[in-house]
């Protein structure tokens, strides 16, 4: 701790030519530096790979413009590569929510990835 | 002047310049980023610059108007009280108004820089003081009789560093008077670290040019400087004017104010501006006297004002300037011991204001408008015991609500101006900080409609604030000179509204406060503070119809004002968007307005 305290002061006496030793130091933020391994590159998509129709976790029902449908909800985390969905549907994840238009279809990629399509 | 050929090439001229004014925003920089109190680390009232070593003004970058001219003279006294004995490892502390300083609440510390065994340059760092020591909490104190009353600790040009160390002696006397000592402490460390911040620089300044370099720099750009000035005062008319301004009454004191009097003669033959400040009141026994150094700053910076705008301002200008002054004068010839706590706003305001209007006598296209004036409510110093922090003092001088700037032959009135003689070079205040800081309450803060002085360029709005302490009693020190003469306009523009201070009751307004007061709130009690709003410049009826349709749009001015003062008139409203100028109908209200003037 005393030589955290300690090069604190030779900063500020570096940047702002005094110190004050007699007033505590706090630090209210951290910056820090870290090095990782990168990740395992993802799987590249494979678009021959056969797809699947997955089946609704819930249906809801959605206006499109004027029409009201009864519309499939899947949860991301219940999908898997290859799935494909056709519109109207909705995807919900974590983080957002997907909506697929009529006349438009999702299918979930090797790599994690939503790819939408106009029919 | 010299004529004789330049010996350093012109760029280089130009770069060591520039480098210097890098220095001073380094040393700028410093304050702003370690200073402890509000009123310098967020407010920005301190000036920084560099005095050659022989007592020239040479670099004052984004200095303060206020604080610019009198540097000169303190690093003289210094020289003067310490000869000799100065030595690199020096520091010194000025804050006396007799001796070329401001006013006593203006600590500025002064390093001596030393190269190859010479004192080349002297660096500068002038800060105002959240508390110093005075007889009531604030630095500023108005109503105070004399030097005595005012109590103010002052130090002329006393040494309070050696060989890098603290005189220890001079610490432990401000700590003994100074209230809440540690943000005192905290202060001085980051003016006198600004100041070494320039010691380094400069250091490396001379030893990347060489000593005979430098010197023959600040001889070059002296004299390039005042050939400058030279060549616009030339093109200036040969004119002398007379121009008057009245300070705001004080209670008992001054029951009519001040009658200040500023007379300029421009000279283009011999290339010279002559300042007359001697036809004023002599000292009085309060507060508002201005020092030598303020008084002139004002006028320096008012001059500046009507000149070209990037003429530098050092030693080599100022050649071109002459000064008459009283004997013992309110303007800048105080006579001890009389008390100039308050010399860097109140009446020096109003010198700013007097002088730069003046200009406007020689025609449209020249001088400005008065600018608002006053250290209202917004720009109080509050004092009183925290209790969120075990009942610890606290002082400090508010930036929070701000006077609305005067008008020029080109723009409107810049609204966050401040006070005339620091001209929109402070910042703002940070509600938030300021209520993190203090237990202080900000209820509302905002522009006021229709207070701006009309003109074809309009002044810019007052500003109106209200605060109150949180959970325990609060001292405000109010010391506005802005709420019975309000700002003129020039050249046909039509004055700003003065400003008010108001004590509020169970959120109704309970008393209308004198202009000047220590005022005290209880927990729930409020104080309510308008500003006083910029002159106008030209005749309201030339400003073009754009101008007063986004006015109005905006809420600058209402639709009847536009119609009242602007004669405009609108089709349509504002609420569904089909708002319009009719060109036609205005132009027929203007002629009538124009016919109902001569009537």
């Amino acid at each position: 701790m005393a030589a955290l305290a300690e090069s604190f002061h030779q900063t500020h006496e570096r940047v702002h030519a005094v110190r004050d030793e007699g007033s505590p130091v706090e630090f209210v933020n951290w910056k820090g530096r870290i090095s990782i391994r990168p990740f395992s590159p993802p799987r590249a998509p494979d678009p021959t790979s056969a797809t699947q129709a997955p089946k609704p976790d819930e249906t809801r029902s959605c206006f499109f413009g004027d029409d009201r449908v009864e519309t499939p909800v899947y949860r991301g985390d219940n999908l898997t590569t290859g799935d494909s969905i056709e519109g109207p549907a909705i995807i919900q994840e974590a983080t957002t929510t997907i909506v697929v238009y009529p006349d438009m279809s999702a299918r979930l990629s090797a790599a994690g990835d939503y790819i939408l399509d106009c029919c | 002047m010299s004529e004789q050929e330049s010996t350093l090439d012109p760029v280089l001229i130009s770069v060591m310049a520039n480098r210097l004014d890098g220095i001073v925003r380094e040393m700028t920089n410093t304050l702003l980023r370690s200073a402890r109190s509000a009123v310098i680390s967020s407010a920005r009232d301190f000036s920084c610059c560099l005095v050659t070593g022989d007592d020239q003004l040479l670099a004052p970058a984004e200095g303060l108007p206020v604080h610019i001219f009198g540097c000169h003279i303190q690093t003289a006294n210094m020289r003067k009280y310490h000869g000799d004995d100065i030595k690199k490892g020096d520091a010194y502390l000025d804050n006396d108004p007799y001796g070329g300083n401001t006013h006593p609440a203006d600590h500025t510390f002064m390093v001596p820089v030393f190269f190859e065994g010479e004192h080349l340059f002297t660096a500068v760092s002038k800060c105002h003081m959240a508390d110093i020591g005075n007889s009531i909490p604030s630095s500023y104190f108005v109503m105070a009789k004399d030097v005595y009353e005012e109590g103010a600790l002052v130090f002329p040009g006393v040494c309070i560093q050696r060989d890098y160390e603290n005189v220890e002696d001079i610490m432990r006397m401000c700590r003994a008077r100074i209230r809440v000592p540690d943000q005192w402490y905290g202060d001085y460390l980051a003016g006198l670290g600004s100041a070494r911040i320039a010691e380094r620089r400069l250091e490396d300044f001379c030893e990347k040019y060489g000593k005979e370099t430098v010197k023959a720099f600040f001889k070059e750009w002296f004299d390039y400087s005042e050939r400058r000035m030279v060549d616009n005062i030339k093109r200036l008319p040969k004119a002398n004017l007379v121009n008057k301004g009245r300070s705001d009454p004080l209670i008992g004191v001054l029951p009519d104010g001040l009658e200040l009097t500023v007379k300029v003669d421009i000279d283009p033959d011999e290339a010279e501006i002559h300042i007359d400040l001697s036809d004023n009141p002599p000292s009085v026994d309060v507060g508002l006297n201005t020092s030598l150094g303020a008084a002139t700053s004002a006028v320096v910076g008012a001059v500046f004002n009507a000149l070209d705008k990037d003429l530098p301002r050092n030693e080599g200008a100022f050649r071109r300037l002459k000064f008459t002054y009283a004997e013992d004068s309110v303007v800048a010839a105080p006579k001890f011991p009389h008390s100039c706590s308050v010399a860097t706003t109140n009446v020096s305001e109003r010198l700013v204001n007097i002088t730069q209007s003046a200009f406007a006598q020689l025609g449209d296209g020249m001088g400005l408008s008065e600018g608002g004036a006053g250290l209202g409510a917004g720009m109080a110093v509050i004092s009183g015991n925290d209790a969120s922090r075990g009942g610890e003092p606290y002082v400090n001088r508010l930036m929070l609500s701000t006077n609305g700037g005067p008008a020029s032959p080109e723009a409107d009135g810049w609204v966050n101006y401040a006070i005339p003689v620091i001209a929109g070079l402070m910042y703002r205040d940070s509600v938030e900080v300021d209520e993190l800081k203090h237990p202080i309450r900000v209820e509302s803060l905002g522009i006021v409609t229709d207070s701006s002085g009309a003109g074809r360029r309009r002044g810019a709005p007052a500003q109106q604030i209200e605060y109150g302490p949180t959970d325990a009693p609060m001292t405000a020190v109010i010391s506005c000179d802005g709420q019975h003469t309000p700002p003129r306009g020039v050249v046909g523009g039509l004055p700003g509204t003065p400003g008010e201070s108001w004590k509020i009751e169970d959120g109704a307004q309970s008393e209308r406060l004198p202009n000047v007061i220590q005022l005290r709130l209880e927990p729930g009690q409020r104080v309510r503070g308008r500003d006083s709003a910029g002159g106008g410049y030209g005749d309201p009826l030339d400003r073009e119809l754009e101008r007063v349709t986004v006015d109005v749009l905006e809420g600058w001015e209402t639709r009847e004002k536009a119609y009242e003062v602007y004669g405009v008139v609108f089709t349509g409203e504002i609420e569904d968007e089909t708002l319009e100028p009719d060109e036609a109908a205005t132009e027929a209200r203007r002629a009538e307005i124009r016919a109902a003037r001569t009537a």
